[in-house]
C-alpha cells in the first residue's frame, strides 16, 4: 500500500488501541502544511524510529501518519503507551546513549521532512493520547500556525559559535586601557606586601574590561551575521565549549534565506576577519528550532 | 555549493541538542508524556554533556536572552 493510503488516517477511533488491543498513543514530530506528498512522508518514514525504541528493537515501528486540519497536518507516529509509561522511560533515560538515539531519531525525521518541505518541529518527546487534540489544537492554532510555518518556506537554521583566542583579548585590552598597564607596572615594582595588593586590583580590572569587552565583540559579531539572517537569536554560552586557549564568546541560531546562504556565509567570515583573534564554526542546516517555539491552546 | 558558501560541519552532539531540547511547538491536549520534562532526562544531558555547568542553564534555557532582529 503506498504511503499515501496510510497518510490519510481515519479519526474515528480517537483513542485508539493498535491490533493487540494495547492502548495507543500519538508522537508528535511537527507541523507542516496540508497535502504534504507521499514521496515526503515516505523519505522521513525510511528514517529509523528509535523514539519508540522498543518497537524498533522489534523492528515494528508504525508507519508516519499525516492528521490534517485545515491548511495543516501534524505528522505524527502512533506508538504503544506502554512505551512511554513513566517508569519504562525513566529506565531508558538512564542511559545516555538511548536518550541521544532518541534525539538523533527526532532530529532526522524532522529533517527529512524539513529538506523537502516546511516543518515546524514539535517539542521533543511529547506523546498526545487522543489523536483528536492535537486535529482541534491545529484548528484553534491555525492563525498562529500557518504565518510562522509561511515564513520557514524555503528557509534554515544555522547555528553559529564565535571564539575569541584568551591571549589576543588580554594583550589588546592590557594595550587599550592605559589603567591596567601602570597597575601593571605597579605591580611589577612593588614591595610583596603591597604587590599582593596590586595583583587582587589587577585581576579584579581584568576581569571587569574583559567581560566588557567579550560582550561587546560578541555584539558586534552577532549584529554583522544577524544582518544576512531573517532572524537571529542568542543562546546562552556555556562553559562546555570553552577550552584553555579561547573563550566561547557567542553561541546563536540564526534563520537563513536558502538562497542567500552565500552571503550570510560570507558575513561569518568577515565577522571572524575582522576581530583579531576570532573563530568561527556552523552547523546546519537545521530544521527551525529555535525560531518555532509556541504553545497552542486547544479549542475552548 | 560553492567555495563562497557555508561548509557545513558535521553537527556536532551539542549543536543538535541546543535544538532539540527545550525548543519545538506543543500543542494543548492530553499529553500522556513529555520526556523532555522528565527528570532524568537531565541525568542523560549530563552524561552526553560532560562538563557538569551546563546544566543549571539547561534548566533554565527560558530566561535566556533573546535578541531578535527584523523579519524580512
Amino acid at each position: 500500500m503506498s504511503a499515501a493510503a496510510s497518510a490519510l488516517i481515519d479519526l474515528s477511533p480517537l483513542a485508539a488501541a493498535d491490533a493487540g488491543g494495547a492502548p495507543q498513543g500519538w508522537y508528535l514530530y511537527g507541523i507542516t502544511r496540508r497535502g504534504t506528498p507521499p514521496e515526503v512522508l515516505a523519505a522521513a518514514n525510511d528514517v529509523q524510529a528509535v523514539d519508540t525504541a522498543a518497537a524498533v528493537s522489534r523492528g515494528d515501528a508504525a508507519p508516519l501518519q499525516l492528521l490534517e486540519c485545515g491548511g495543516l497536518a501534524a505528522v505524527v507516529r502512533p506508538v504503544t503507551l506502554a512505551e512511554f509509561n513513566i517508569d519504562v522511560l525513566k529506565e531508558r533515560l538512564r542511559n545516555a546513549s538511548t536518550l541521544e538515539a532518541m534525539v538523533r531519531s527526532h532530529d532526522c525525521v524532522i529533517d527529512a521532512i524539513h529538506a523537502r518541505r516546511a516543518i515546524l518541529p514539535a517539542k521533543f518527546g511529547v506523546v498526545y493520547s487522543n489523536a483528536q487534540d492535537i486535529v482541534s489544537a491545529l484548528r484553534s492554532g491555525c492563525d498562529t500556525l500557518l504565518p510562522q510555518l509561511h515564513s520557514m518556506e524555503g528557509r534554515d537554521e544555522w547555528a553559529v559559535h564565535v571564539y575569541a583566542a584568551r591571549a589576543v583579548v588580554r594583550e589588546r585590552i592590557s594595550a587599550r586601557i592605559p589603567a591596567i598597564g601602570r597597575l601593571r607596572d605597579e605591580f611589577a615594582a612593588a614591595r610583596p606586601g603591597r604587590a599582593y595588593f596590586l595583583e587582587r586590583q589587577l585581576r579584579d580590572e581584568m576581569e571587569s574590561a574583559t567581560r566588557q569587552a567579550l560582550a561587546s565583540l560578541a555584539q558586534g559579531v552577532f549584529d554583522r551575521i544577524a544582518g544576512a539572517a531573517v532572524a537571529g537569536q542568542v543562546n546562552r554560552v556555556a562553559r562546555a565549549a570553552d577550552s584553555a586557549d579561547e573563550v566561547e564568546i557567542l553561541r546563536g541560531a540564526f534563520l537563513v534565506a536558502r538562497d542567500r546562504i552565500e552571503h550570510f556565509a560570507d558575513e561569518v567570515r568577515a565577522a571572524a576577519d575582522e576581530g583579531e583573534g576570532l573563530r568561527c564554526e556552523c552547523s546546519g542546516p537545521w530544521a527551525p528550532y529555535s525560531f518555532a517555539s509556541c504553545n497552542i491552546e486547544g479549542a475552548q | 555549493m560553492s567555495d563562497a558558501a557555508l561548509r557545513v560541519q558535521e553537527a556536532t552532539l551539542l549543536d543538535l541538542l541546543d535544538r532539540v531540547i527545550d525548543n519545538g511547538v506543543v500543542l494543548a491536549g492530553d499529553i500522556t508524556i513529555s520526556v523532555a520534562d522528565v527528570d532524568l532526562i537531565y541525568l542523560g544531558l549530563r552524561v552526553l554533556l560532560a562538563p557538569v555547568e551546563r546544566l543549571p542553564e539547561l534548566a533554565s534555557r527560558a530566561d535566556a536572552p533573546r535578541m531578535e532582529v527584523a523579519r524580512a
